[in-house]
Order: structure tokens, then sequence, then C-alpha cells
């Protein structure tokens, strides 16, 4: 039986290696995809097109306005001189916000008597929007700092971040990725390899010699996890490397975990293409299936801020937990013993899915 | 050059074709409801009861007057925890966001203006930098408010100061709702648009019968035509019906007007068939199709169309990278169109773009499908 | 070697093969003729596995190859209509693979691919891709993978669809070749002088299997004054139409 499964294993990764453009989409999508989407996913809000509305002549606005325009966080973009203009710049977002100071600032400053800042902010983009909140928050602090103004707060937070003290995108997002993206191509490759076996007529072929479908199976899940296991892998070196994100916990662990999830990805893909008819439907099928798993396991927007509802579905999704691991592993140094109980619904997943596989193959033989 | 009877017989042959694998028909309507339903709902920036272990060394009362003001908060879940270690083990194992600790002089220095700031400490979980950044501008606004509130009672603010005042443009309520779900629709249809056409020539090259149309007299631009025809009718209703869904399911606002939303999806539409045909014809068998079809299209346009990541704070190489990418425009004009109404100095730009992008892509496959004629 | 008794299948309210009964021997040739549609196709995929008969029996060297273990199936070998090897691996390589399926595994399975290489003349083009190869080189690869583990039935669905007709004869040659050394070989055909190399025709039409015999025989039974020296069309076509009178009347 293993010399069988071995057999089908060396013909279908000789078929993927044999096709040029097979080859190419493998090796390169990935790495391209890993270096952009690394450098996009930001959270930090830089360069917001700012727009001045300074009504006041006063040295104090004058002070106020160069400590905007000089933080990283905004970027003068225009100067406004009245209501209609400060709502044309912001509707048609040449400016995601607008900073306006009355013409008493400087006054009030002066006669320590309360003095107020307004800033207009493009709500289009929410999260933005809030990040730059608090940016000006801070900056108006300072200000009031240096304009002398008899403000000691009451309460100031100190923030400690753990773990990522710089609070790096970067180190967020590609651990995130390395689960993301190697499951995809896991999916992908095991659905489009039966779906295609099937749809150019070798499968017949197959199944007249003495391989068993669970052996086929087997053999055709192995590509795909493979190939999520290369992607993986180049995601992972790229962090370390590239981005130099740190790696506090034990890489072995991390690969373990890796193939055991590159078995579910697999099986995932399996089931898939038992259930349709041809690739394209496989492919169909995978999109279907991908896009949720990974919405909800958490990659783009917390696990926390999701419904209850779709809290709980997401509990079958093994993205969610690889997610936990790679980010705990490469962050936190997770304990092996976390890291396990972690895997424990992988491994699940994947048992049932695959044995979701056989029964769907076998039942389609009848 | 075009023979519409040729024309009706090959667009025929395309919609009998839709009708019997039902794999379009799933791609058009399905499979948006699937993605809209999930990241719509799933997809949410509004961090909402982040729970925030609090360890406190003062008065009873004082801690409860405390975490009864963080409960006031929408956005906080304020949990009492005896000491800092418990505090920890709990924020490793993320079941609280962040602890927010006071130790014993904090009461002390509070009541007292000469020994003001009392210092209080926020300790984040930086894994996930957006929340540990939104978790400390709640918290800090929740005491800030705490403070103030105190000092009403016992008259201690101090005269002067200056008060930052906020006003949100066009989405007071700041949800996170009405700013993805346009992106979600542009992800719809960038996927039910480069799918539907992805695998459609590379199928016909695999199985044999592309070479006998190439044989027929239908000149490859009618071929072209016939199938971006067909297949922009499907995507027309996909879209429709997704638009109809986002203002159902998620209560979208929509401010702005038919005509250039019909524009857009039209021009957007084109682009992404054009695309599918492209790869489609580039690949010439499904398996390679598929996969370059799922890169290319997923993860680039949630991840640079500006539905998730700001565009402005990314790296400069990287937004010049965004301006190929054509989600972006459509992302901006449905947004706009949703929230803000028909503001046309955003949408022109984005619409030239779109056509640009359209004509970019359906010209690549009539200049990769030509040559492959020989 | 292959028997089918009182074989059924039925899919839905459509009856595609029934009550079919025929027998092959070892080192018979059997051809299956019949109109497209009629059921030789269904025929075929019950007796090697990949169909579950409605009813009756189908059975290869003495066993239902649909429960059969893994070394029942590697008696026997099969030849699709369609090429379905991998076109994208060279000969060779296809070769290996179904090689090692078979459980020829090591030298052994290497000295199978050699001999067959060989014995198919093959070996010009053991490293071509196998996409690539003219439509008679890519049948006479088909037939070669099917007998590289020696089977002792072989089941021909079509197998010179499309070739000319010197591919033909050599490959009829080869056929006979195997028979003579034991081999059931049963064989489904478009072409009327193809039947003649056959020992046994079985004419099946609508499902139902109408006449059982050697070539000859069948030519005989349709000799009649008017028509002195029937060819196996002839008798094909006479005898397909009595039976579909006969099923009208009944």
């Amino acid at each position: 039986m293993l010399g069988r499964i071995l057999a089908l294993i060396v013909k279908e990764l000789m078929g993927l290696w044999k096709d040029r453009k097979t080859r190419f989409v493998i090796l390169i999508p990935p790495l391209v995809q890993v270096l952009v989407f690394a450098y996009a996913a930001t959270y930090d809000v830089k360069n917001v097109p700012l727009g001045i509305w300074n009504e006041d002549g006063g040295a104090q606005a004058a002070e106020l306005v160069r400590r905007f325009a000089g933080s990283p966080a905004f970027l003068p973009a225009a100067l406004i001189e009245s209501p209609a203009e400060a709502r044309r710049a912001l509707d048609s977002r040449r400016v995601a916000a607008v900073l306006h100071i009355p013409e008493r600032f400087s006054a009030d400053i002066l006669a320590r008597r309360p003095a107020a800042v307004q800033l207009l902010i493009d709500g289009r983009r929410s999260n933005t929007a809030l990040l730059v909140n608090g940016y000006a928050t801070t900056i108006l602090a300072d200000a009031a700092e240096n304009l002398g103004v008899a403000q000691t707060p009451p309460i100031v937070l100190q923030v400690r971040d753990w773990f990522n003290p710089t609070l790096e995108s970067q180190w967020f997002i590609l651990p995130g990725l390395v689960a993301v993206l190697s499951l995809l191509m896991a999916m992908l490759v095991s659905a489009l390899s039966l779906a295609r076996e099937r749809e150019l007529g070798t499968f017949e072929q197959l199944l007249v010699t003495p391989l068993q479908p669970f052996e086929i199976l087997v053999g055709k899940a192995v590509p795909g996890m493979v190939v999520g296991f290369i992607n993986a892998n180049i995601v992972v070196l790229a962090a370390l490397f590239w981005f130099r994100v740190p790696l506090q916990g034990s890489l072995p662990l991390l690969e373990s975990m890796l193939l055991l999830y590159m078995v579910t990805g697999g099986a995932i893909g399996l089931v898939i293409s038992s259930l349709t008819a041809t690739q394209q439907q496989a492919m169909l099928g995978v999109f279907v299936i991908a896009s949720p798993m990974v919405v909800l396991s958490g990659y783009a927007a917390p696990v926390a801020n999701m419904p209850a509802a779709a809290e709980i579905v997401g509990r079958l999704d093994p993205i969610r937990w690889m997610l936990v691991i790679t980010r705990g592993i490469f962050l936190q140094d997770m304990a092996p013993a976390l890291v396990l109980q972690t895997a424990v619904p992988i491994a699940l997943v994947g048992f049932l899915v695959f044995l979701l596989a056989w029964v769907a193959v076998r039942r389609a033989l009848r | 050059m075009i023979a519409w009877l040729r024309m009706r017989g090959l667009v025929g042959k395309e919609i009998r074709q839709i009708l019997r694998d039902p794999s379009a028909i799933l791609i058009a309507f399905l499979l948006p409801v699937v993605l809209l339903v999930v990241n719509g709902f799933g997809i949410s920036l509004d961090a909402g009861h982040m729970r925030v272990a609090v360890v406190a060394a003062a008065p009873e009362e004082v801690v409860r007057g405390l975490i009864q003001s963080l409960a006031a908060s929408p956005y906080l879940d304020p949990r009492r925890m005896p000491d800092v270690r418990t505090a920890e083990a709990a924020l490793a194992d993320g079941s609280v966001l962040g602890i927010l600790v006071l130790r014993e002089d904090f009461i002390q220095r509070l009541q007292n203006s000469h020994r003001w700031p009392a210092q209080a400490q926020l300790i984040a979980k930086g894994t996930d930098p957006n929340s540990a950044r939104i978790l400390e501008g709640y918290v800090g606004g929740a005491l800030t408010t705490w403070a103030e509130d105190r000092g009403t009672e016992r008259r201690t603010l101090l005269p002067g100061g200056i008060s930052l005042q906020f006003r949100y443009w066009f989405n007071p309520a700041l949800r996170s709702a009405d700013a993805i779900v346009p992106g979600v629709i542009a992800l719809v249809m960038t996927m039910t648009g480069t799918l539907l056409t992805a695998l459609v020539v590379a199928r016909e090259w695999e199985r044999g019968t592309m070479e006998s149309m190439l044989a027929s007299p239908a000149t490859m631009v009618e071929i072209v035509t016939a199938k971006l025809g067909t297949y922009f009718v499907l995507g027309m209703a996909s879209m429709a019906m997704s638009i109809l869904l986002s203002i159902l399911l998620f209560d979208l606002p929509f401010r702005g007007g038919l005509l250039p939303l019909t524009a857009a999806g039209a021009l957007f539409l084109l682009f992404t068939l054009g695309l599918g045909l492209f790869i489609s014809t580039l690949a010439r068998n499904q398996f390679v199709a598929a996969q370059i079809a799922f890169i290319t299209t997923m993860l680039p346009c949630m991840m640079l169309s500006g539905m998730l990541f700001d565009i402005a704070s990314m790296p400069h190489w990287l937004q010049i990278v965004t301006f190929a990418v054509p989600a972006r425009y459509l992302v901006s004009i449905l947004q706009t169109l949703a929230l803000a109404g028909n503001v046309w100095a955003v949408l022109l730009p984005n619409l030239l773009c779109l056509a640009m992008a359209a004509v970019v892509a359906i010209g690549a496959t009539l200049a990769v499908t030509r040559r492959r004629l020989d | 070697m292959i028997e089918v008794r009182d074989l059924v299948r039925r899919f839905g309210t459509f009856t595609a093969v029934d009550h079919v009964n025929f027998t092959v021997s070892a080192g018979e040739i059997f051809g299956l003729l019949g109109p497209n549609g009629a059921g030789k196709s269904t025929i075929f995929r019950m007796l090697c596995g990949l169909l579950r008969p409605s009813d009756g029996v189908a059975r290869v060297a003495g066993q239902d190859l649909m429960r059969a273990a893994a070394a029942a199936r590697a008696r026997i070998g099969y030849m699709a209509q369609r090429f379905s090897l991998y076109a994208e691996l060279t000969v060779s390589e296809n070769l290996r693979f179904f090689a090692r399926v078979y459980g020829l595994r090591g030298t052994h399975g290497q000295a199978a691919v050699d001999a067959t290489l060989a014995r198919f003349e093959l070996e010009n083009v053991a490293h071509s891709v196998s996409g690539a190869l003219p439509l008679g080189l890519k049948q006479r690869l088909a037939l070669a993978a099917a007998l590289l583990h020696e089977p002792e039935i072989l089941f021909l669905d079509e197998p010179t669809s499309g070739v000319d007709p010197l591919t033909r004869r050599d490959f009829w040659t080869r056929i006979g070749v195997l028979a003579d050394s034991g081999v059931a070989v049963l064989v489904t055909s478009h072409f009327m002088d193809e039947a003649e190399y056959c020992d046994r025709l079985g004419i099946v039409s609508d499902g139902r299997m109408v006449a059982t015999d050697t070539p000859g025989a069948l030519r005989r039974r349709v000799r009649t004054a008017a028509l002195p020296d029937p060819t196996l069309e002839d008798a094909f076509i006479e005898i397909v139409a009595a039976a579909g009178q006969k099923a009208q009347a009944a």
C-alpha cells in the first residue's frame, strides 16, 4: 500500500514541477505577496493629509500649527479660508482632516481662559479617524505644555506594550500571513489536483488499478501539502530575515505544527473537490470556503470584535487556531503545552474532513 | 469586422453553456451572498467590549467608582482582579486585552493638585498594534472623564487649559461597517468578475473546443466580445443584488446617485472580466488559471484597495503600486457614494481611472488572443 | 475468465443494460459490437469495477472487481477510449508510475518498464512528453501501460479510434499474439473490419445482447439468396434491425 501511495505522490510532484507555469505560480506570487502585503498592512497612521484653517493671527496659534504640521502623522495639504472650502476639501478627499483654530485662540491662551480648537475628521475611513483622534490629542498636550498653559493633567496614562513594544504592524501581520497563505494554497492545489484528474479522464485509469480510494486521496492531498508548506516557509524566511520579526519561540515546534496544519488544508481541498465535478467548480468551492475562513480567523480584524455567533462558528476554523500559534511562537515564546493544546482543533478538523472526503469519494464511485 | 448573425450564435452558445453548468450562476449569485454576509459581519474594526483587567490599590469605594466609570464606556468591559500576577496571566492567555494598574499612591496624588499628575499604568498586548492603540485611547479617555467628574464634585478643576473638540464628517458614529462594506462590495465584484471568466477560455483550450472555434469564420474580436458581453450581463445582475443586499443587511446608507454607481460598476466589471479572460488565455490550462486568478484578486483587493488599510499610510513605493489596483478606485467611489453623495471631484477622476483599467485589460486580452492564433 | 450473467443496469427509469449474458475464456478475443448508446461502455465499466450493477453478475477471474482486493485488480489491464495517461509526463515516467502502482518495484519494475519499451518499440520516444506524441504512438503507449504488469485479462474500449490503418493492423497483430499466450481480451469497436479479428462477437442493441457467435457464423446467419456473400457489416445491420423489429412487436 505504501508503495502505491508513494508512486502516486511522486507522479503528482513530478507533474507539478514539470509545468513551468505551475512552478512559477507556486514560488513567485507568494514571495511577491509577502513583500507587498507586509508593507501594505500597516495600522499606523502616517502622512494624513491635513487642511489648516487658522483664523487666528497670533503666535500661539502659529505654534500649534507648527506642531501639527511637523508631526509625522500629518501632512499639511491645504490652507483653508472658509467653511465652504473646508467642506469641499473634506468631501473631495483632498484632506482627511481639518484643523480649525478660531480667532480667539491666542487671546484666550494669553488671558488664561479655556481655549478651544476643532478638528474635523473624514469619517469615511473610520479606523483612521479613531487613530487620528489619538495622535491629535497627544500633539495638543505637548503644545499645551510648550505654550505654558497651566495644564497639568490630573492623570497621566503610561503605556507598556507587551511583546511588541514599538507596536510594529509587520510583527503582527507576517505570522498571520504564514498561516493564511499556506492554507489557501494547500486547499487550492489539492482541490484542483483531484478535480483535474477527473476532468481529464485519467481518474478512471487510476480507479481500475490496485489503488484504493483511500490511497488516491492521500496521494492527491500531498501536492497541496507540499505547496502549502513551501509557501509557509517562504513567508517565515522573509519574516525572519527581511523584516526581522523576532522569533521568541521554537522553530522546530512551528514547523511541526505547520505540517499538521497542511494535512488539514489538503484534506479540506479534497472534500471540496470530491463534491464538485469540474476544476472550475472546485476552484469556486475553494473560494467560497476560503473567504469566510480568512475573515472568521481574525486575520484582518480581531475575533473579539465579531458578533457572538460568528465567533462561535469561527472556532471550527483551523486558520484561527494557527494564527494564535504562529503569533504566539513568533512574538511570545508560547509554551509547547499551550501550543499543542491550541493545535487540537486543527487536528480534529483535519481528521474529520479527511473522513468526509473518503466517504464522499467512495459514494461517488457507486 | 463583426457579423451580427455570428455574434448571436456565439452569444447563444455562451448562454447555453452557462445554463448547463451551474458554476457561473453560483459564482454570480451565491458567492456574493456568502462573501457579503461573512465579510460584512465578520470584519469589524469597531472595537467593542474590550476586556480590561483593573488592579487598583485604593479604597474600595474609589475603585468601584472607577470601574463603573470604565464600564459606562460602550467600548470597555472592565474586570476587577486581585493582583498584577493574575492579571498578567489573563493577558498572556488572551482573556483580557489590557491591564490597568493603579498603585498605592495614586489616590493621594490625585487628591492633591500639587502632586499632579498621578500615574496610572496600562499594559497592553502589543501583538495586535491596532487594538492596543485603540484601547489606549479609550482607557485614557475614560480615566480623564472619571477624573473630571471627581473634580467637578470637589471643585478642583483648574482654570485655563486647551480642549480639543472632534467632529466627524459623514460617519458621526464612526461605524466601521459604513466604511468597510463598500470595500466588501468591491471585493465581491472583483472575485465574481474575475472568476466568471478566468476558467472559461482555459477550459475551452483544455477540452479542444477552442481549436474548432478558431477554425470557424468567427474572428477573435467576435469570440472575446461574445464572452465578455454575456458575462457582463450576468455580472451587472450580480452587482445589483450585492448592493441591495448591503443596504438591507447592513443598513448601508446611500446618498449618491444611480448613474455614477452604474457607471462605476459597469467599468469595474469590464475590467475584472477582461482580467479574467486575460489570465485564462495566457494560462491555457485551468489548473494554472485558477491559481493565478486566486492570487491576483482576493488578497490584493483586501490589502491594497484601501478597504482595511489606509493607503496614505503605506510606504511611498507601495502607494504607487496601488494605482494599479482598480479596486482602489471602486472603493473610493463606493465609500463616497454611500456616505457623502455625488461628490464629482472624487467621482470623476476615479471613474476615469476605472475606464482606463477596463481598456487596458480588454486590450491586453485581445492582443494576447490574436497572437495565439499563430 | 470473464463471466456476465443476467447483467442489468438502470439509470432511473432508463435501462441501459438489460439482462446481458456472455462469457470470455482465456486466450479468446471477444468483441462487443453495437450502435452508439447501445450499452457497450456501461457493460465494460461494470466489469472493470467502475460502476455497480443494478442486478446480475459481472465477474472477472471469478471475482467481482467492485469488491475485490488490490490483488484482483492487478490481474486486469484497461485501455480507455480517450488517452487517459498523463500528458505532462514522458513515456517512461508514465510507465514507471503504472509499474509501481501495480506493485512492480525497484529493479523488478525497471526491468518490466525496459522490457515493455522494447516490446512496444517505444524506446526511441522513451523520453518524449506523452502529450506531444502522435495519436498512433499514444495508443501504443496506452496499450503498453495496460500490459505492463502482464495481466490475464485485457479490456480495450474503442482502442483504435482515430488511428491510421497501418497502425491498426499492427495493433491487432499484437492483440493476436497476446491472445495466443492465454490472455482473455474483451474489445469494443465500431469498425466492422476489425470485428473480423475477433474470435467471437457479441452484438449489443438497446441494452440487450442480440447475438453471440463467431464472425463467420454471424455472416452465415444473414445469408439469403438476395445476399449470397454478406459482409460482417451486412450481418450487423440485419441483426440489429431484426432485433429492433422484435422489440417493437413485443
